[in-house]
């Protein structure tokens, strides 16, 4: 860019200097005929006589100080333009076609990038791994304290590890204008490790993350500006947090993420209690991070890393030692995880749709090309080299991919509002548009790739002199690009269509899954209480709302739970402290965590979760005092008592004492919709509040009613109870039926893009193939006019028509189903009972292109039936 | 840039990097210059001259400036760099080939 101003700047430099140069020049020979005696008018005349053609002059003196091939360049970008501005129509259609094309693609790359190319923004990315142990309950790598303290420098393959809490924990900013905040907890090595320097004030010191030692925080960038106005002096502010005295001793950068990629306010020492964690109960656990040295993969840690398991390992439950084992993963498989595989199919997939937007370009570039090979003809024979005409072609479809690709990048930003609107950050992983200079990149590469594919082909074809033979106005060669083009257009639009459809119909299929919960007539609440909730006040709060939401007319029931089913964030135990009396434990491995809920009495009645066995909890439980109730969900009663009846069944926690089965449950759905059932068990919250108020998620309160009443009134009725009680609680209010919507979201997210990219794809082979048969009608018309001549019925003509079309169609649809069957195996890590070559699916695709190609031969054919015989033999 | 093929066409570069070579000058100076001490034979038109002198300008056979002359008009000047020294001399060296060739060649019918 930088160059062309140059030239375009020099240009006008050098050609002031040259006639300036010849002024002098003139001046002096005028002087030297006012010394011969003339007059000064006829002395000026002299000289201009004498002189050549300054004009000329300039010019061929000019052309040695300019680059002449960017002089050129400039030259063919303004020819370019005029083609553009004289035919609007076609230029539009063009521009309408590569912004649609570009922009989807620059979207989905935006919502890809940071899954699949872009590197983690750490100082030596690509050596930072994950590493830990994994297990049934968390597959994600993690290690205890003891273990992380232990082996910390007795690993080779490691430089520098650290650490960090694991999970966003909240807490409460307690000052005026109170506010619920998410904090990470992380060593203090935590930020040099990942080469994060904090943007004012300081890192935490070691001393810092001692245990007991005085609270300091680091605050996110974000919260540093919204909190406190991007103020510096911020630094050495106490403010209270969860009650106590925390000391600001920095602020990060804006650009710092966690590599857990999720969003927070303040970040904490730790503060790990090293002297605690050789007690297995006391231990914590925590996300550890390494960073290779040169040279290490992370197979070879691996390596390095299991004989220190093993070790460790070797007092443990036989249980456990099955199924931990070392993991190792660069930070850039850990963050993205199972989104790799569907990333990849998106991008493709989009690209396909760029490519497929390309060819009809071409085809309407090579249309064009048809009409004006008179034109191009003509400036051949007048000099225009060949590969001048050719710079032409070109530099226009670069000009048209220059400026289709300005508006796909603002189009693209249209399309990321909508892509983040129906899809939450779990599947983006993405909570903003940033439109990094990475998309940038991305789009100018593309818009100059593209002009380039749909530039060649029209640029190849160079007019001959036959052209000026009429009747042989397109040669077979060059109709038949535009043939190809349009057959592979419908194949591709055939593939994206299955694409679709497949999505679609795993979208449907997950949907009339059974939850085993009723959702309708359904409103549920999930909060957070504050710190400041003991088990006493948490109790009371829940008994109040209770109260309150029972005494409205019209709720039948009110329900309380620590999550909402399906899913949610449950606490969960491995199978094999779940014991039987009098029987041999589990010892066949860990045997899979299995969940539980604590649950008010009315949770079964309000979710109409049916108890084929025994019944829920009630009074009774409560009177009988020795031993509490639980209630087994379906798979796990045959799990632990196959065959039995399990009613009446005793049951021990490992650590919480027996329990007596009342009741048999429905399974829940509670690995989302595409996985298995887990097995589960409820307890009473009111029977066993010791336990059920027990760990992470005891200050989590769901409340679920169920009434006939409208639901926007419920919602906010619920949300003005809850807040009625507890004002500055964050509450999240949604109709069960919402939830499981989103159950559903990153199928519904992939069925709605696939959806996209088929109507795009189909529109434009349509678009394509009408062109074509036009344009083949238009060609035929004095065939046309003989055949009618000859007693051809307009029926016949039309069919005939038709019949080219659907030749087409055929040709395209039986590309396309080949293809598809090839390629839709990649789909397979995005369905759900749904073969990949499903035929069923492909039928109805084959069906409606078919009837798509007919729609687009209609108008065509129409106008070839309308045929009057005798202009169209006349014409030429 | 220098073809052995160029030199018969190369006379007017010869020309005025010879008369540069005496002193810097002006187009119209040179022009002036080539007519008075060819006594007239030969004149050189503007059309070929200030063309020639850019091209040997961008060759950087020679250097332009503008300077001041005495009546106070502003003129650019050329001047003849390292380069174009070698080039006079092989040009010269050429040219007597050249013309020797030439003149055997119209003698020879």
């Amino acid at each position: 860019m930088k160059r062309v101003w140059r030239t375009l700047f020099r240009r006008s430099r050098v050609n002031a200097e040259i006639a300036e140069e010849i002024q002098s020049h003139l001046a002096m020979r005028a002087h030297l005929g006012r010394q011969a005696g003339l007059s000064a008018s006829e002395a000026q005349a002299w000289a201009r006589r004498q002189f050549g053609n300054p004009a000329l002059i300039l010019e061929d003196a000019r052309q040695f100080h300019l680059v002449p091939f960017l002089e050129g360049a400039l030259q063919d970008l303004r020819h370019a333009a005029r083609q553009l501005i004289r035919n609007p129509a076609f230029s539009i259609t063009v521009l309408f076609i590569l912004a649609l094309g570009i922009g989807a693609s620059t979207a989905v790359f935006t919502v890809v990038d940071g899954v699949l190319f872009r590197p983690a923004p750490y100082a030596d990315a690509d050596r930072i791994v994950a590493y830990g142990i994994t297990a049934p309950i968390e597959t994600r790598e993690f290690l205890f304290g003891f273990d992380y303290l232990y082996w910390r420098g007795k690993i080779p393959a490691f430089e520098a590890v650290t650490s960090m809490l694991p999970g966003d924990q909240d807490c409460d900013l307690t000052e005026t204008n109170p506010a619920r905040l998410t904090c990470a907890y992380v060593e203090s090595s935590y930020l040099p490790f990942f080469g994060v320097r904090p943007v004012i004030g300081r890192n935490f010191a070691r001393d810092e993350d001692r245990s007991q030692a005085p609270r300091v925080a680091l605050l996110s960038y974000n919260f540093w500006r919204t909190r406190y106005g991007g103020k510096a002096r911020v630094i050495g502010l106490l403010i209270s947090l969860d009650d106590t005295p925390v000391r600001i001793v920095g602020v990060l950068p804006k650009e710092f993420e966690m590599p857990t990629l999720r969003p927070f306010d303040i970040l904490f020492p730790q503060q790990l209690n090293e002297a605690a964690q050789v007690f297995p109960n006391n231990g914590t656990t925590l996300r550890t991070f390494a960073r290779l040295r040169p040279g290490w993969t992370p197979a070879q840690a691996v390596a390095a890393l299991d004989p220190l398991l093993q070790r460790d390992l070797a007092g443990a439950p036989m249980a456990y030692r099955k199924e931990i084992h070392i993991g190792v993963r660069t930070i850039r498989d850990w963050q993205s995880g199972d989104r790799r595989p569907a990333s990849w199919v998106l991008l493709l997939a989009v690209l396909a749709v760029l490519l497929l937007a390309c060819m009809n370009v071409a085809s309407l570039l090579l249309a064009r090309a048809t009409s004006r090979q008179g034109e191009l003809a003509m400036r051949q024979a007048l000099g225009a080299s060949r590969s001048r005409l050719a710079r032409h072609a070109i530099t226009e479809s670069l000009l048209l991919g220059i400026m289709g690709g300005t508006l796909g990048c603002a189009l693209s930003l249209f399309l990321l509002k909508i892509l983040l609107s129906t899809a939450p950050n779990t599947i983006l992983g993405l909570t903003e548009i940033h439109f990094s200079m990475r998309t940038f990149i991305f789009a100018a590469l593309l818009s100059l790739t593209s002009g380039l594919v749909f530039g060649v082909l029209p640029a190849l074809r160079q007019p001959t002199v036959e052209i000026f033979n009429r009747w042989r106005a397109t040669s077979r060669s060059k109709a038949s690009i535009r043939d190809a083009l349009v057959i592979l257009q419908i194949g591709g639009s055939l593939i994206m269509l299955t694409a679709a459809g497949l999505m679609l119909r795993t979208l449907w299929k997950l949907e009339s899954v059974p939850l085993g919960v009723d959702a309708e007539h359904l409103v549920t609440a999930q909060f957070t209480l504050g710190s400041a909730y003991n088990a006493t006040r948490l109790i009371a709060f829940s008994q109040t709302l209770e109260q309150r939401l029972r005494s409205q007319p019209g709720v039948s029931s009110v329900a309380f739970g620590d999550t909402i089913p399906p899913g949610g964030p449950t606490r969960s135990i491995p199978f094999f402290a779940l014991r039987v009396p009098g029987r041999a434990p589990f010892e066949q491995g860990v045997g899979g965590m299995v969940p539980w809920r604590a649950v008010s009495s009315d949770y079964f009645r309000t979710f109409h979760l049916r108890l084929p066995q025994g019944r829920a909890f009630d009074a009774s439980d409560l009177s009988t005092h020795s031993t509490p109730a639980m209630i087994l969900s379906q798979s796990l009663a045959g799990k632990l008592f196959p065959g039995e009846h399990s009613v009446g069944q005793r049951v021990t926690l490992s650590d919480s004492g027996t329990f007596n089965v009342v009741g048999v449950a429905a399974d829940v759905r509670n690995n989302g919709l595409v996985g298995a059932a887990y097995p589960e068990f409820y307890l009473d919250r009111d029977q066993s509040p010791e336990i059920s108020l027990r760990g992470i998620t005891s200050r989590h309160v769901a409340v679920a009613i169920r009434s006939d009443l409208r639901t926007q009134f419920l919602e906010s009725w619920l949300r003005d109870e809850i807040h009625a009680l507890e004002p500055s609680v964050p509450v999240d209010v949604m109709s069960m039926q919402d939830r499981i919507r989103d159950f559903a979201l990153p199928q519904r997210f992939h069925a709605i893009l696939f959806s996209l990219f088929a109507a795009i794809t189909l529109l434009l082979a349509v678009s394509g193939l009408y062109g074509l048969v036009r344009f083949l009608v238009a060609r035929r018309t004095q065939e046309i006019g003989v055949r009618m001549a000859l007693g051809a019925s307009p029926a016949g003509i039309a069919a005939l028509v038709v019949r080219s079309a659907l030749r087409f169609t055929l040709a395209g649809a039986a590309l396309g189903i080949a293809s598809a069957l090839v390629v839709s195996r990649w789909l397979e890590s995005m369905l759900y009972q749904t073969p990949s070559r499903d035929p069923l699916t492909i039928a109805i695709t084959a069906a409606i292109l078919v009837c798509c190609g007919i729609a687009a031969a209609l108008a065509p054919s129409l106008a070839a039936a309308r045929t009057d015989p005798m202009t169209a033999l006349r014409s030429d | 840039m220098a073809r052995s093929s160029d030199t018969l066409l190369g006379a007017l570069d010869l020309l005025i990097l010879k008369t540069l070579a005496r002193a810097p000058n002006h187009g119209f100076g040179i022009a002036q210059h080539i007519q008075t001490v060819s006594e007239g034979l030969l004149r050189v038109e503007e059309g070929s001259l200030y063309p020639a002198l850019h091209r040997l300008e961008r060759d950087k056979f020679v250097k332009a400036s503008w300077i001041q002359t005495e009546n106070g008009r502003r003129a650019r000047i050329y001047k003849l760099t390292g380069s174009g020294r070698q080039r006079l001399e092989e040009a010269e060296s050429n040219w007597d080939s050249v013309s020797k060739g030439v003149t055997r060649v119209l003698r020879f019918v």
